[in-house]
C-alpha cells in the first residue's frame, strides 16, 4: 500500500533538522531486516522515514511550520505476513531498537512518533478481508485493512461493521483497536472494543497469540480489552474478528430546533433513558450549525438536534414516533429529514476540515473531546465556552450519548497573534484543562492517548498506572514496542 | 468422623488485625473460619457430605472500608499471608477456598449503596452488598440493575464482578462487565485505586477489564459504580416449541440478529423439555431433576433409618442414568423455547410480536405465556436443590461453555456424546448474542463411595472441556475459573497466560492474593 495520508502530502516541512538517532546507519540491522523482508520491503531513505514520523496532531504541525521536522525512524518494514512481524520482534530484541506499529498516521496525540528511532512496522499490506461468518455475523480481517475498505466490502455484500469514527478515511482497522477508537454510531453499535470478538497478536518475545472466539467468557481478565487500546506498547495486532451487522433496510432522520441547548441536552437523554437506541444523536450548538451547514441550502440556525434510527422499517417507525414526542415535550421545532441527511453525508469532510493538519497558515485549529455523565454536561458546556469563547472561536456538539451521559466535542480556532504558535497552543489548552477539571467532565482522547494524552491517562489511572508500567517490564524486557506511549 | 481443626493465626496476627478493623471484625472460631473455606463447588460438597473438610482460613477478618481493607493487604504482604477476598460464597469453582490458609477477608460488612443519580443512571455501591438486598433497594427507588445470576440470593455484588458473572436477563441488560462502569480496588500492594467511570468514552488499556474476573487473585474490589435501568413498565412472555435444537436455536439466532434485545430467551434441550412439561414447566435443571431422579426424596427418609438401602438406590441411579438418557427417544415436544420482554410499553409490545412473527415462520409451536411465566417464577430454585444430591456417591453438576452461532450444535452434540455414556445430561441454550449463545448443561451420575465419584467427576469434566476445546469455543461462560477449571488455562489462553502472569507478578510478587487459584 503506497497511499499516504493527504496530512503528509500537504505538511512537508520547510527545513528537517535531523536528529542522531542510535541506529542510524547501522548496516547489521538493515541486512537483517532484508532477510526477513526482501529488500522490496525495506526502506532507510530520511524522505520516506521522515514522512513517517509526522501524524496530524497540532504541535507536529506547529513543528513542522517552524521548520522543526520531527526525527524519523530508521527503517520501514511493510510486512505482509504474522511470521515476519514475529522474526521482527526478536531482531529488535536483540538490538534493543524501538518499533512502531503503524496504519494511516491520523493519530492527533503522538501515538506513532519515532522517539528513539527504530523500525516503523507499516501494517497497510496487511489488509485482507479473511473470512465472514454469515451465520454468526463476524468478519475476519487483518489489521492493517483501511477501515473505509473494510466497511464498503462489508455493504457490498449487505453487512455494515458500524463503526464511523471521525477519521473514517485514512484509518486502519489496527489503528481503531488499538487506540480504542469510538465512532459516532456508539449509542446502537458500541465502540470498537465491543465489537472485537478475538484477535491474534504477536507480543514482543515474537511468539502468535489468539484470544479464544467465543461470544463471552469467565475465564479470567479480557486479554482483548487489555490489549484493546494498549497503542502498541504490548503487542502488534495482525488479524481481527469483528462483530458485524446486517445492513439495515431503513433509515430514519429525524432533525430537531432547540431554542436552548440545555433543552436538547434534556431531550436526548430522555430518549437514552427511555430505551430508545438511535445509532447517532448530534446536538449541535449554535456555531456548530453556522459552521456545519454554511454551505448547504437549508438556512438553518440554532442548536439542531439530529437523530437517525436504523433497523427494520417496523422498528424505526417506532423509535422514530416516540423519539418525535420527546422532543416535542422539550421545545423542539421539528425541521424535517434534511438536516440530518445532509449531516450524515457530509461527515467526514467537516471532520477534515476542522482537523489540524488542514488549517490555514496563522491559525490553529484543534479539537477537544469530554466526557461526561448527564449531570455535568450542560456545566462542561458553559465552563468550556466560558473560559475559551473570548480568546478563540468556538463551536460545540453532543454526539455518542448512552444512558449514562455523552461526549462534548469542542472544536476551537484559535488565530495567530503576536504569541508564538507553540505558547497559543499551550494558552488554548491550560484554559480548557482548568474548565474542564472543575465542570465535571473527563477528557477523552479521540484518537488515543499517545504521547500527549499521557500525563492525563496516567492521572486517571492512578496507581494502576505503576501497574501497567510494570506489565510492560514483564512483557517488553527490552523496551522494543512503541517506547514512551501511554507513558510507559 | 472428627473435624481436624488445623491452629489459626498466630495470637500476634490476630491482635495486629484487631488493631486495623477493631476486635468485633477478626475472629478465630472454628465455625466462622469452616464457614468461610467453603463454596459450591461440587467436589468439595462431596467431600464436606462425608465430614472431611481439606482447607481452613486462619482467620477471618471483615473490613467496613476500604481503608481497612488496605491495612489489612499491607499487612498481609508483610507477613506474606494469603488474603482471600469473601463474598457469599456460592460459587462453584472452588474460587474462595483457602488451599494455603491465611486470612479470609469477607467483605459483607461493607455493603452501603453511596449515591443513586436519576439523571446519570447510575448506582454507587460497595462491593460487599448482597445481590438480593441490592436489587430491592434499586426497585423501591424506581430502579433495576438488571443482573439476575439464579445465586441472587446469596452472591454480592463485589464477587459478580470478581468472577465475572452473568444474569439471567443479560441479552438485555448486559454481563456484569456491561453493567460496571468503574470500580474502586485494593491493589495486592495495599494502594486504594480508583477506575472512574468516564461516560462517552475512554482510551488506554482497560484495567477495569483486568480485574474483572480476575476471581480475587489481583486485588480486593471494594466499590462499583454500575448502570442502572427505570423498572419495567410492562412484560410480555410466550413459550414455543421447535422439532429439535438446531432449529430452536435458530430461532434464538434470528431474534438476536433482528435486533431484538429479549430479556430472557431459553432453550430447553428435548430431555430438559420433557421434564419440564411432566413436572408443569417449573424451571427444570435441578429442580425438575432432583424431582424427576429420586435422590434427594428418598434421601431424607432413608439416609438415617437405612443407610444400606439407600446406597443402593444410588447404585441404581448410576445404571439409570445411561437409561435416562435414552427418555429423550420418546420426546413429543421437541424443544421449548421460552422468551420474556420487559421495558418501556411500546418497546416491549413491539419486540415481543416481531419475535413471535419470526418463531411462527420458523415453524415454532405457539404455546403461550404459561411456560415462560412458570419459569419466571420459578427462575432462582435451581441452585438451591443441588447440594442435598452429594452422599453415598452421587453428584451433580452443572457445565456452561460458549460458542460462536456457527460451531453451538456441533459443540452441543460433541459434549453431549462425550457425557452421556456416564452421566444422566441435559441442557438448555440461554445468554444469547448476536455472535453466538452458551450452553447449560446438567449432568447426574453417582459411583460406588466418594473417592470413585471424585474421579468419575473429574473425568466428565476432562470430557467436556477437551471437547469445548476442540470444537471451538470458550470453556466457561459465566462460572469461572477457580480451582476446578485451572487446569485448562493455559489450553484456553495459550501464550495469553504469560500477560496473565505478567500482570499478576507485576502486581503481586509475593502470591498473596487468593494464591493458586486459575492456572497462576
Amino acid at each position: 500500500m503506497r497511499k499516504t495520508t493527504p496530512g503528509h502530502r500537504q505538511c512537508l516541512p520547510d527545513t528537517v533538522i535531523k536528529m542522531p538517532s542510535r541506529f542510524k546507519g547501522n548496516v547489521e540491522i538493515f541486512h537483517r531486516l532484508k532477510e526477513i523482508f526482501g529488500s522490496n520491503r525495506v526502506r532507510n531513505s530520511s524522505v520516506e522515514t521522515l514522512l513517517y514520523a509526522q501524524d496530524i496532531s497540532p504541535e507536529s504541525l506547529i513543528a513542522r511550520r517552524a521548520g522543526r521536522a520531527a526525527s524519523g525512524a530508521d527503517f520501514i518494514v511493510r510486512p505482509v505476513a504474522v511470521e515476519e512481524i514475529s522474526r521482527l520482534m526478536r531482531v529488535a530484541s536483540r538490538w534493543k531498537i524501538p518499533i512502531l506499529p503503524y496504519g494511516a498516521g491520523t493519530s492527533r496525540r503522538g501515538s506513532v512518533a519515532p522517539l528513539e528511532g527504530g523500525i516503523v512496522c507499516d501494517m497497510k499490506r496487511m489488509n485482507r478481508i479473511l473470512s465472514i461468518d454469515d451465520e454468526s455475523l463476524i468478519v475476519s480481517a487483518q489489521a492493517g485493512i483501511l477501515g473505509e475498505h473494510l466497511e464498503h466490502e462489508l455493504n457490498r455484500k449487505g453487512f455494515t461493521l458500524g463503526h464511523f469514527p471521525w477519521n473514517f478515511r485514512a484509518s486502519t482497522l489496527g489503528g481503531w483497536v488499538a487506540t480504542r477508537s469510538a465512532g459516532e454510531a456508539l449509542t446502537k453499535y458500541g465502540g470498537i472494543a465491543d465489537m472485537v470478538v478475538s484477535m491474534q497478536a504477536v507480543l514482543p518475545d515474537g511468539s502468535i497469540v489468539k484470544t479464544r472466539t467465543a461470544p463471552r467468557s469467565a475465564t479470567g481478565p479480557d486479554f482483548n480489552r487489555l490489549l484493546t487500546g494498549s497503542e502498541g506498547t504490548l503487542a502488534i495486532m495482525t488479524r481481527v474478528k469483528l462483530r458485524i451487522h446486517v445492513r439495515s433496510r431503513s433509515v430514519a432522520h429525524l432533525s430537531f430546533r432547540f431554542k436552548k441547548f440545555s433543552d436538547g441536552v434534556l431531550a436526548a437523554r430522555q430518549m437514552l433513558h427511555r430505551g430508545l437506541r438511535p445509532s447517532t444523536i448530534h446536538l449541535f450548538d449554535k456555531s456548530e450549525t453556522a459552521e456545519f451547514f454554511a454551505d448547504s441550502k437549508l438556512r438553518l440556525s440554532g442548536n439542531m438536534l439530529l437523530i437517525t434510527f436504523e433497523g427494520h422499517e417496523s422498528r424505526t417507525e417506532m423509535e422514530s414516533r416516540i423519539a418525535e414526542a420527546i422532543c416535542s415535550d422539550y421545545g423542539g421545532d421539528s425541521r424535517g429529514e434534511e438536516p440530518s441527511q445532509y449531516r450524515m453525508e457530509h461527515r467526514f469532510s467537516r471532520a477534515f476540515r476542522t482537523s489540524p493538519a488542514f488549517s490555514r497558515k496563522g491559525v490553529i485549529i484543534d479539537t477537544i473531546e469530554i466526557g461526561a455523565p448527564w449531570s455535568s454536561i450542560q456545566n462542561v458546556y458553559e465552563s468550556l465556552a466560558k473560559a475559551l469563547s473570548k480568546r478563540f472561536e468556538i463551536c460545540a456538539f453532543l454526539s455518542r450519548p448512552t444512558s449514562q451521559g455523552a461526549a462534548l466535542t469542542f472544536t476551537i480556532t484559535a488565530k495567530a497573534t503576536k504569541e508564538s504558535d507553540i505558547d497559543l497552543h499551550k494558552n488554548l489548552w491550560d484554559k480548557a484543562v482548568k474548565a474542564v477539571q472543575s465542570s465535571g467532565g473527563a477528557f477523552i482522547p479521540t484518537s488515543g492517548v499517545g504521547l500527549r494524552g499521557a500525563g492525563l491517562f496516567a492521572e486517571q489511572m492512578g496507581a494502576a498506572h505503576n501497574w501497567l508500567k510494570e506489565v510492560k517490564v514483564e512483557i517488553d524486557p527490552n523496551r522494543i514496542l512503541n517506547p514512551g506511549k501511554l507513558g510507559l | 468422623m472428627t473435624l481436624k481443626i488445623p491452629a489459626p493465626a498466630a495470637p500476634e496476627i490476630v491482635q495486629k488485625l484487631i488493631d486495623i478493623v477493631g476486635e468485633n471484625n477478626v475472629s478465630v472460631s472454628p465455625v466462622k473460619r469452616l464457614l468461610n473455606s467453603r463454596d459450591m463447588f461440587p467436589v468439595s460438597l462431596m467431600h464436606h457430605a462425608e465430614g472431611v473438610v481439606e482447607y481452613f482460613a486462619d482467620v477471618v477478618v471483615w473490613p467496613e472500608n476500604a481503608e481497612h481493607v488496605a491495612e489489612v493487604v499491607k499487612l498481609a504482604k508483610s507477613i506474606r499471608m494469603p488474603v482471600i477476598p469473601f463474598g457469599a460464597g456460592s460459587g462453584v469453582c472452588g474460587g474462595v477456598l483457602p488451599i494455603h490458609g491465611g486470612i479470609s477477608l469477607d467483605l459483607k460488612k461493607m455493603n452501603g449503596i453511596l449515591d443513586v443519580s436519576a439523571e446519570n443512571m447510575t448506582v454507587v455501591a460497595e462491593s460487599g452488598i448482597m445481590g438480593q438486598t441490592f436489587e430491592m433497594e434499586l426497585n423501591r427507588r424506581g430502579y433495576t440493575l438488571g443482573h439476575f445470576p439464579s445465586s441472587i440470593y446469596c452472591s454480592t455484588l463485589g464477587g459478580w464482578a470478581a468472577a465475572r458473572s452473568a444474569g439471567q436477563l443479560s441479552s438485555k441488560y448486559g454481563k456484569i462487565e456491561d453493567i460496571v462502569m468503574g470500580l474502586e480496588f485494593v491493589s495486592p500492594s495495599g494502594d486504594i485505586t480508583q477506575i472512574s467511570p468516564v461516560p462517552g468514552y475512554d482510551s488506554g488499556p482497560d484495567w477495569k477489564q483486568v480485574l474483572i474476573g480476575s476471581e480475587g487473585t489481583l486485588g480486593v474490589i471494594t466499590k462499583v459504580t454500575c448502570r442502572i435501568h427505570p423498572n419495567p413498565e410492562s412484560r410480555r412472555f410466550v413459550g414455543f416449541n421447535f422439532p429439535d435444537a438446531p432449529s430452536g436455536t435458530q430461532a434464538m439466532r434470528l431474534i438476536m440478529q433482528h435486533g431484538l434485545r429479549p430479556a430472557s430467551m431459553r432453550l430447553y434441550d428435548e430431555l430438559d423439555t420433557m421434564l419440564v412439561g411432566s413436572k408443569g414447566a417449573e424451571e427444570s435443571a435441578g429442580v425438575g431433576l432432583a424431582d424427576f431422579l429420586p435422590v434427594t426424596q428418598i434421601e431424607t427418609r432413608l439416609r438415617t433409618i437405612a443407610p444400606g438401602f439407600f446406597n443402593k438406590a444410588q447404585r441404581f441411579v448410576a445404571r439409570w442414568s445411561e437409561v435416562a438418557n435414552l427418555l429423550e427417544k420418546f420426546s413429543k415436544d421437541g424443544c421449548l423455547l421460552i422468551l420474556m420482554f420487559e421495558g418501556q410499553e411500546a418497546i416491549a409490545e413491539y419486540e415481543y410480536e416481531t419475535a413471535v412473527r419470526l418463531c411462527e415462520k420458523l415453524g415454532g409451536k405457539n404455546c403461550g405465556p404459561d411456560p415462560a411465566l412458570k419459569w419466571f417464577k420459578n427462575r432462582y430454585h435451581v441452585s438451591y436443590k443441588m447440594s442435598k444430591v452429594f452422599y453415598n456417591g452421587a453428584f451433580v453438576d452443572t457445565i456452561e461453555v460458549a460458542s460462536t452461532w456457527k460451531k453451538l450444535i456441533p459443540l452441543f452434540e460433541e459434549i453431549r456424546d462425550a457425557i452421556r455414556p456416564r452421566a444422566f445430561l441435559m441442557a438448555h441454550f440461554s445468554h444469547s448474542y448476536d455472535d453466538g449463545c452458551s450452553i447449560y448443561f446438567t449432568f447426574l451420575s453417582s459411583a460406588k463411595n466418594s473417592i470413585e465419584a471424585e474421579k468419575a467427576h473429574r473425568k466428565i469434566w476432562r470430557l467436556a472441556m477437551e471437547a469445548t476445546l476442540r470444537v471451538g469455543g470458550t470453556i466457561s461462560h459465566h462460572h469461572g475459573i477457580g480451582l476446578s477449571k485451572a487446569e485448562y488455562m493455559v489450553e484456553q489462553h495459550g501464550d495469553l497466560m504469560n500477560i496473565f502472569r505478567a500482570v499478576k507478578d507485576a502486581g503481586d510478587p509475593d502470591n498473596i492474593m487468593n494464591p493458586g487459584k486459575m492456572g497462576l
